[in-house]
């Protein structure tokens, strides 16, 4: 469902003689800004010139230029770009990230994670496991950053925020390209080649990488290394009727830390037909992968099918569909593990229908009102509402504001989690939000902008872990905690002059939970995660020469109230020279200032990491 | 200096209507066309013009169409919804190479004189943008439809023939980029 957020229809008129058109909201072109432009479909009839400029929501959007200019060697560290996520490096290969608070390895659990429709997160423990997402950098096209509910328009899981990450288009990518980097903590190699047939196009690609130990905390090596290889294929093509497809596939093997491995892949399938007010779209995916350690053999096999037809009427701009996600799931703990889940396989189905109508009510007023029915095995079925408003005023500039209910599904480890003695999984329910939300976004400008969004979260149902009424042990999950947050995050841009751009970007967040009454936890409030209560990134892009780019990217991460894990400023510096058109030579220092940092709150898996340079030769991408 | 918006009364009610009744090629014609107009006037934003290729502190940025005109009164309207460098942005059709003088950008609609065409790629100051969809012809920025998208491709020394400078964030946009980048 990643493309539901576009659906908004470009509500263009054409008179009898078809040569006289006039945009008019909502979707306006006039507002759009040149990267939203270069996005919209011409050739098929009503496909939405979605603006995000447009959006009532909190929206960041990371493109192409931006992942190359950053230097960045993996996916987690591409998305240390978006002021409005927390990225914490927890070890070698696994990443804390979460938007809006509760971020930690083990409570990261709030955000929903898209790969072209592709929903990535666990439902072992509704995190993503970053170190499984080795994802081929060069052939992004632009990752979109949504801190807030996602509304109707998203699937389940998506309570705290939506990174929605958009591959580019086969036609695209028909050259053969191949990009070499060489660090002092990881090596990559990337390679595609690409084609095009008559109405279709191609490419296939393979990427492999080589990572370092971290250090322990005390400075000894940690022994975390990693390798592993993603090869993959996608085509897009269009058929005689004007309906048009993706295929994707992909596979992947990785081999981290003392002999555990991951294996994996998916099949993937779009089908897009215009229709004259509108368009159906249906996505299908297979996604299956197999990790082992010392500890599980853990197994997922799931099947996923989204429909959605979207169309205008009037002053309605409708979406409305459905989807069903059926998940195999199999964890098998080895005999001295000291916990495992019982049953060790379940099968968990979840569906959800909704419907999103977006109605300009004037030409400058826009009310969107979204509800989306959410049902899964664990919880039972559950109503989901959003309300947005958007007023553009006659400068351009959009005003909007929100409210919206999510919950996050129960998963595995809450429903079947068994520590002999210790603790066992009883009747945990989902956690709920209400989310207030209201924001400002400048319009579209050369020179700046700016973007600006204030938000009041109630949460309530939060997990805790209580004790039996009779026994105390053993403990369970309970929905004992409630609370709530608030803050803000910002962020702009200024290109000082055409090769030189300045950015900044922020968020402040204050968090105030609790215990309900009678409501005991253990662990003392522990799944409302540990958090900074600033982050602030500032960012200078220029071009020294004809062929010369320095990138230098600064951020101040507020300390980790509870673990108490340090405050810290660091630099990444990149400087590119353009050999040719088309070749490139780069070389990044990343996190330059301090000599080596824990930079994650969580007790055993937290690693230090230290100054990295990282080379990159690249050719066609 | 803002155009006024036009008045909507007909949308609402029969915006159902005169959309169903819209051929399917027509409209996806239209919104191609509609598309590039408001690239052209972004593009008056993203491009640095010399000094002297202005009369007067308050002289608009000038885009001239050549040949037929398929933008209709999208372009005008794209182009009073917006500014460039402080400066209004005007639309203007020209026939012949005697009225290019003037012009900051010059699109090449089919039917165009090619004397004209010759005469706005060597002309100082100005930006020649043509489309594949109307010749093979290339000037610093060439219209191309990919993957159904309106994009396109940056001569970047033909820019700079004409003392422009094209900002890095329209460069990087580009299909292909030729010729130095800055």
């Amino acid at each position: 469902m990643s493309k539901r957020l576009k659906v908004i229809m470009a509500a263009v008129v054409c008179t009898a003689t078809a040569t006289h058109a006039r945009a008019s909201e909502p979707g306006d072109l006039t507002a759009l800004s040149l990267e939203e432009l270069a996005q919209i479909q011409v050739t098929s009839v009503a496909r939405a010139p979605q603006s995000l400029s447009d959006a009532a929501a909190a929206v960041f959007v990371i493109t192409r230029d931006d992942i190359r200019r950053s230097g960045a060697p993996s996916l987690p560290e591409v998305l240390r770009l978006a002021p409005n996520l927390q990225v914490q490096r927890v070890d070698t290969n696994n990443y804390a990230i979460s938007a809006r608070g509760f971020n930690s390895f083990e409570t990261a659990n709030k955000l929903l994670v898209l790969v072209d429709g592709r929903s990535i997160y666990s439902t072992l423990f509704s995190g993503v496991l970053w170190d499984a997402q080795s994802l081929l950098l060069e052939d992004i096209e632009r990752i979109e950053v949504i801190s807030g509910p996602g509304g109707s328009l998203y699937g389940a899981n998506a309570v705290n925020g939506v990174i929605n990450i958009i591959t580019r288009t086969a036609h695209d990518t028909t050259g053969p390209a191949v990009s070499a980097g060489v660090g002092s903590d990881e090596s990559v190699l990337s390679m595609r080649i690409g084609g095009e047939a008559a109405n279709a196009a191609w490419r296939a690609y393979l990427r492999g990488f080589d990572r370092g130990e971290s250090d322990l905390p005390g400075g000894a090596g940690a022994g975390d290394g990693s390798r592993g290889v993603r090869g993959g294929f996608r085509a897009d093509g269009a058929v005689a009727n004007g309906d048009t497809w993706t295929l994707q596939a992909e596979m992947f093997d990785h081999e981290g830390p003392a002999e555990a491995g991951m294996t994996g892949g998916h099949l993937s399938g779009e089908w897009r037909r215009s229709l004259s007010s509108g368009e159906i779209r249906a996505l299908a995916y297979v996604d299956a992968s197999r990790r082992l350690n010392a500890d599980a053999d853990e197994r997922i096999l799931a099947a996923n099918l989204d429909i959605q037809h979207s169309w205008t009427a009037g002053r309605h701009s409708v979406v409305w569909g459905g989807g069903v996600r059926h998940v195999e799931n199999s964890l098998y703990a080895s005999p001295s593990a000291p916990a495992y889940l019982d049953p060790p396989e379940r099968g968990i189905t979840l569906t959800n229908v909704f419907v999103n109508d977006q109605i300009a009510l004037t030409p400058s007023l826009t009310l969107t009102a979204g509800a989306k029915l959410e049902d899964d095995s664990f919880a039972g079925p559950e109503l989901l509402p959003n309300l947005r408003l958007a007023w553009r005023n006659p400068g351009g500039h959009l005003l909007w504001g929100a409210v919206s209910r999510a919950a996050r599904t129960p998963n595995r480890i809450e429903q079947d989690f068994v520590a002999p003695g210790l603790l066992v999984a009883d009747d945990f329910s989902r956690e709920q939000v209400v989310a207030y939300e209201v924001g400002l976004r400048t319009a579209p400008h050369a020179r700046y902008s700016l973007s600006v969004s204030a938000f009041y979260n109630e949460y309530e149902d939060l997990r805790t872990v209580t004790i039996h009424p009779v026994t105390i042990l053993p403990l369970r999950f309970g929905n004992g905690a409630q609370g709530h947050s608030y803050g803000m995050e910002a962020w702009g841009a200024y290109e000082v002059t055409p090769d030189w751009r300045l950015s900044a970007g922020m968020f402040a967040l204050e968090k105030s939970f609790e215990l309900k009454p009678g409501e005991i936890d253990v662990g003392n409030l522990e799944s409302t995660g540990d958090d900074p209560s600033y982050q602030l990134l500032l960012g200078s892009s220029s071009r020294l020469t004809e062929s010369l780019d320095l990138d230098v990217h600064l951020r101040a991460v507020d300390d980790l109230p509870a673990s108490g894990v340090d405050s810290y400023v660091e630099a990444d510096v990149r400087l590119g020279w353009r050999l040719d058109n088309g070749l490139e030579l780069s070389v990044t220092g990343r996190n330059l200032l301090e000599e080596r940092r824990v930079e994650s709150s969580d007790p055993s898996r937290a690693r230090a990491f230290g100054r990295s340079v990282f080379a990159v030769l690249r050719a066609g991408f | 200096m803002r155009a006024s918006v036009p008045p909507r009364p007909l949308f609402g009610v029969l915006f159902a209507a005169l959309l169903l009744s819209c051929p399917a090629a027509g409209y996806a014609q239209t919104l191609e066309y509609a598309v590039k107009a408001n690239y052209l006037v972004r593009f008056a934003v993203f491009v640095q013009w010399p000094s002297d290729a202005f009369s007067s502190a308050e002289a608009p940025v000038t885009i001239c169409v050549a040949g037929r005109n398929r933008f209709g009164a999208v372009l005008a309207d794209a182009a009073g919804e917006h500014t460039a460098h402080g400066r209004p942005i005007a639309v203007r059709s020209v026939r012949s190479s005697d009225q290019v003088s003037g012009c900051h950008m010059v699109y090449l609609g089919s039917g165009a004189p090619t004397e004209l065409a010759a005469a706005a790629a060597t002309a100082g100051g100005v930006l020649l943008i043509t489309d594949q969809a109307v010749s093979r012809r290339r000037g610093a920025v060439h219209f191309d439809v990919s993957d159904g998208r309106v994009r396109f491709h940056i001569d970047n020394n033909a820019a700079r023939r004409a003392g422009l400078s094209i900002s890095s964030r329209l460069l990087s946009l580009a299909l292909s980029v030729s010729g130095e980048r800055r």
